[in-house]
């Protein structure tokens, strides 16, 4: 796929005037516009501390001192900038393709979109892809020449193989040892339970994790009538069924298994956003950096 | 099941189009690329237990309503006469009729006679049917008949049944031609009959060739019998055993000897309409049990020429068998000859035959055993041979024609072996000891119980001296108790023969005291008279009727000529036809007996009367599969109704 076919300036420079603000303290190395879980040098008054050894003298608040006779610390907060890294499933389920195209299409999208935003406010990215195995690990970065070579593999991008969602996340939640934005997006056709245990390994790590579960609305709404022969895209096995006699079951599976993903998502604190490929990626992206601006007032 | 458009049954194979159409269709999958395989998966293993039963359910459905759709298209009828088997409608269809006296028995409503219910029943059926040829036999005519329409039939029939026997081999033979010369597709044969054993005759050999024959015919035709086996109403029967003219004091008589037949006993006597010479009057005639056997003394005019008269029992189920028929000629009852060898026996055998000559107006004459007068012997009614040698040459041609123009010869043991030249033999002497006569037939013929109900004392005859007498289909109508003969009778021409174990010598038997031999004598005579009365008795039977005859009373004038019991002048005679006695019997063949003689065809049988539903009512059923059709159209659209795709399950947040 081409890098133009999912990289739209349109879109970007809609994008442009929101900004991804993170919904925690973030980790980052240089200053930026998101608070830091230190103390730095900003107008921003955090706190009054007893002065220990070693602290700078110009740091002393003398006129406490006169009144109290005690020496304190005046310590303002610091600002970082934020570190975002994409998680992109690229197992085979991806290459499902319906009347509005492929999800791993919209999934690159996605990436491109909110790549450019972040990029724009300085904060880094990040790409790791992966279906059974790790396919691509980009460690994130903060310039614009970094943003073009995710994009060229992003586009290289071709979706293979099975799922090994949970594994890998784990494994990237481990792995990244500074407070970060997680944007996981997938079709997370995985099992609820495990998936919800991996998100709450984010949260316990302190990461912003948001999920695009990207889903079809061919997958959502079963809109087959005549008896079909389904060959899974991920193992090549078939199933054939008459979907007249199997809609009603399936469709109630597949919203149980929405709802499910939902829930776990909200329980274990990760901003669940429904990606429908049929869902203009303005409003979706839209929404989910609005929803972040405000909650940071 | 018989269906009435057979050909729309070749539509049933359509009912394996929904099968058909189902298979292809599942071989025909659309290929589609999947990522939700285990939501798939998980519906199909939930839904696959009720979605096949919902799916068999509406293939079945479909097949259901394609089979109703062509059982409807081809007009099935169900019970009955016609819905027994599956067949469809015959090129010919052969129905052989009994009209036998039985067959005119009514039921106990006394509304229709089984004759009726037959002809309904059979006409309505072909009608239904719609065979091309419906050709009849019955048995009054024993023609067959090509009706120009099945309604015919009942027309047919209006004529009643005869009094006449069926001879059901010979009619079916008959119908056996008919369907062979027919030589169509397919071809049916009904039968309609009420199964009476001497009708069916199930021991004859034409039942062999019978089967045989139908068997060859090309299409093998079906076979279906409707047995008109139900019991009758209240009956009584009455039979003439023998008629005999009688001299008496009071002037001439004719002595009817009756079997009266009852289902009813409780009645003591019945009240009997008695008709002579036109003149009609009644009488009761008393009965017991089930059986009566009685005498009825008619008297008849003085100086008459003949005249006939009939007597009939009250009305009641089986009209048929009422009445019965007679008649009587001009009193010339002829003369007894005794040609003897030895004088003194032949005048007391003379004086035996004809005690009272000039009371019962019967005379005896004396004639030469060697040279018998021909015009003396052609005036006798009864011939006594008590003379050696036995005749021969033309003596013994004389005789033969005497005895073929009805005259009765009886013949007395003379002492040796004699040949009586193939008409009788009496063997040699026997030892000479005390034999004693232990059977006889007292019922009727010359042994029989007099008048007043008492029987001969044969049993007292003192018996010493024996010639056993040998006859070629002679029957015993006396026996001595070590089976042998006494009395021996052959049938002759128009005549009889008797031959005696003993004669009247005194060395011999004690018969000359006349308690016997007088009422014997007697009744042999009054049987070799009836030469002179120019009445003739016979059976019904439909063949005599191509004689020209003139009517004088008749049970019903409809069936053919002497297939009815009556009287009718013929010349200047008489003839009397009554209803064979086996009609009044009523014997029925069983089932097995039935299946065994059409065993080897494709035979049905049903019994009229029989079940809760009689054989006429066939009812057409495709009301009822059209109903079945539009049932199963409605449930099949009710499981088939598909939701709207769009529309979302339950739970469906998107």
């Amino acid at each position: 796929m081409q890098r133009k076919e999912f990289v739209d300036p349109k879109l970007n420079a809609k994008l442009g005037r929101l900004t991804v603000e993170a919904r925690s303290f973030m980790a980052g190395n240089f200053t930026g516009r998101h608070k830091s879980p230190h103390r730095g040098s900003s107008v921003d008054f955090a706190q009054y501390r007893k002065y220990v050894p070693g602290d700078e003298i110009r740091h002393i608040d003398w006129r406490v001192y006169g009144r109290t006779e005690r020496f304190y610390v005046k310590e303002f907060e610091a600002d970082t900038n934020l570190r975002c890294h994409f998680v992109i499933d690229c197992s085979a389920s991806m290459l499902f393709e319906g009347k509005s195209g492929r999800k791993i299409d919209y999934a690159r999208k996605i990436v491109a979109a909110l790549s450019h935003v972040l990029i724009n406010q300085g904060d880094g990215v990040g790409l790791a892809a992966f279906n059974n195995k790790l396919v691509h690990d980009i460690p994130a970065r903060t310039s614009t020449r970094h943003l073009h070579a995710m994009m060229e593999i992003l586009a290289k991008v071709e979706p293979s193989g099975t799922t090994e969602l949970v594994k890998h996340l784990d494994e990237l939640a481990g792995r990244i040892r500074r407070r970060a934005l997680i944007v996981v997006i997938s079709d997370l056709f995985h099992d609820v339970d495990e998936l919800c245990n991996t998100f709450s390994h984010f949260s316990f790590r302190k990461h912003d994790l948001a999920v695009f579960h990207v889903v079809d609305r061919d997958e959502i709404d079963f809109p087959i009538d005549k008896p079909t022969r389904f060959i899974d895209l991920e193992g090549g096995d078939s199933i054939d069924a008459d979907p007249e006699t199997i809609r009603q079951d399936y469709l109630r599976e597949f919203s149980a298994f929405m709802t499910d993903i939902r829930a776990g998502s909200l329980r274990n604190k990760a901003d669940y956003r429904l990606a429908v490929t049929d869902q203009d990626l303005e409003t979706l992206l839209g929404n989910f950096l609005l929803d972040r601006m405000m909650r940071r007032g | 099941m018989t269906f009435l458009q057979q050909s729309f049954l070749w539509f049933l194979a359509f009912a394996a189009l929904p099968v058909i159409i189902h298979l292809v269709n599942r071989m025909r999958f659309t290929q589609r690329k999947w990522a939700a395989m285990s939501f798939l998966d998980r519906a199909r293993r939930k839904s696959t237990k009720m979605a096949k039963l919902r799916e068999i359910l509406i293939l079945a459905l479909r097949v259901l309503a394609l089979l109703a759709l062509a059982m409807a298209l081809a007009r099935p009828l169900s019970g009955g006469w016609l819905g027994w088997a599956v067949a469809g409608s015959p090129d010919t269809l052969v129905i052989v009729l009994d009209r036998s006296a039985s067959m005119g028995g009514r039921d106990d409503s006394w509304s229709h006679s089984k004759i009726e219910q037959a002809a309904e029943t059979l006409s309505n059926s072909a009608t239904k049917l719609g065979a091309r040829r419906v050709v009849l036999i019955d048995s009054a005519s024993a023609e067959a008949r090509t009706l120009l329409k099945a309604e015919d039939l009942k027309d047919a029939v209006l004529l009643g049944e005869t009094d006449s026997a069926t001879d059901m081999p010979k009619l079916l033979d008959s119908a056996r031609a008919q369907l062979e010369s027919a030589n169509s597709g397919r071809s049916e044969l009904w039968i309609a009959s009420d199964l009476q054993a001497s009708s069916w005759n199930a021991r004859s050999d034409q039942w062999n060739r019978l089967r045989t024959g139908l068997e060859a015919i090309p299409g093998r035709p079906r076979v279906r019998l409707l047995a008109m086996t139900s019991k009758l109403g209240g009956n009584a029967s009455i039979q003439l055993l023998n008629a005999v003219e009688t001299m008496s004091p009071a002037g001439r008589d004719i002595e009817l000897d009756l079997l009266i037949r009852r289902s009813d006993i409780s009645a003591p006597s019945l009240n009997c309409a008695v008709v002579l010479d036109g003149q009609q009057s009644s009488r009761d005639i008393k009965t017991s049990g089930a059986e009566t056997r009685c005498r009825q003394i008619i008297h008849l005019k003085k100086g008459s020429k003949g005249g006939w008269g009939s007597l009939s029992l009250p009305s009641d189920s089986r009209i048929a068998d009422n009445t019965v028929y007679f008649a009587y000629g001009e009193a010339t009852q002829g003369q007894v000859a005794v040609a003897s060898t030895e004088v003194l026996s032949g005048e007391l055998l003379a004086l035996l035959a004809a005690p009272a000559p000039e009371i019962l107006g019967v005379k005896s004459v004396m004639l030469n055993p060697a040279a018998p007068d021909a015009a003396m012997l052609g005036k006798s009614s009864l011939l006594i041979w008590n003379a050696v040698p036995p005749p021969s040459g033309p003596v013994l041609e004389l005789i033969k024609h005497f005895i073929s123009e009805g005259g009765t010869l009886l013949i007395l043991p003379s002492g040796s072996a004699c040949d009586w030249g193939g008409l009788m033999n009496l063997g040699g002497p026997e030892e000479a000891k005390s034999y004693r006569i232990s059977t006889w037939d007292d019922e009727r013929g010359s042994l029989a119980k007099s008048a007043s109900g008492k029987s001969l004392a044969l049993e007292k005859l003192r018996i010493t001296r024996r010639q056993i007498p040998v006859g070629d289909g002679a029957t015993a109508v006396a026996s001595f108790s070590d089976g042998q003969p006494f009395l021996l009778r052959r049938a002759e021409g128009k005549g009889m023969i008797y031959a005696m174990a003993s004669g009247i010598d005194p060395s011999s038997s004690d018969l000359r005291q006349g308690t016997v031999l007088i009422p014997l004598l007697r009744r042999l005579q009054q049987e070799g008279g009836r030469r002179f009365t120019r009445v003739e008795w016979e059976k019904c039977n439909p063949d005599t009727g191509k004689i020209p005859l003139e009517i004088l009373a008749v049970n019903r004038e409809s069936v053919p000529k002497t297939a009815s019991a009556g009287v009718w002048r013929r010349g200047d005679g008489y003839l009397v036809c009554s209803r064979p006695e086996s009609e009044d019997e009523d014997v029925a063949l069983d089932s097995s007996e039935v299946q065994s003689l059409f065993s080897g065809l494709d035979f049905t049988r049903m019994d009229e009367g029989s079940g809760t539903q009689g054989a006429s009512e066939e009812a057409e059923l495709w009301r009822l599969f059209f109903a079945l059709l539009l049932v199963s159209m409605v449930v099949e659209g009710l499981l088939t109704l598909r939701r709207p795709l769009n529309e979302k399950a339950p739970g469906s947040q998107v």
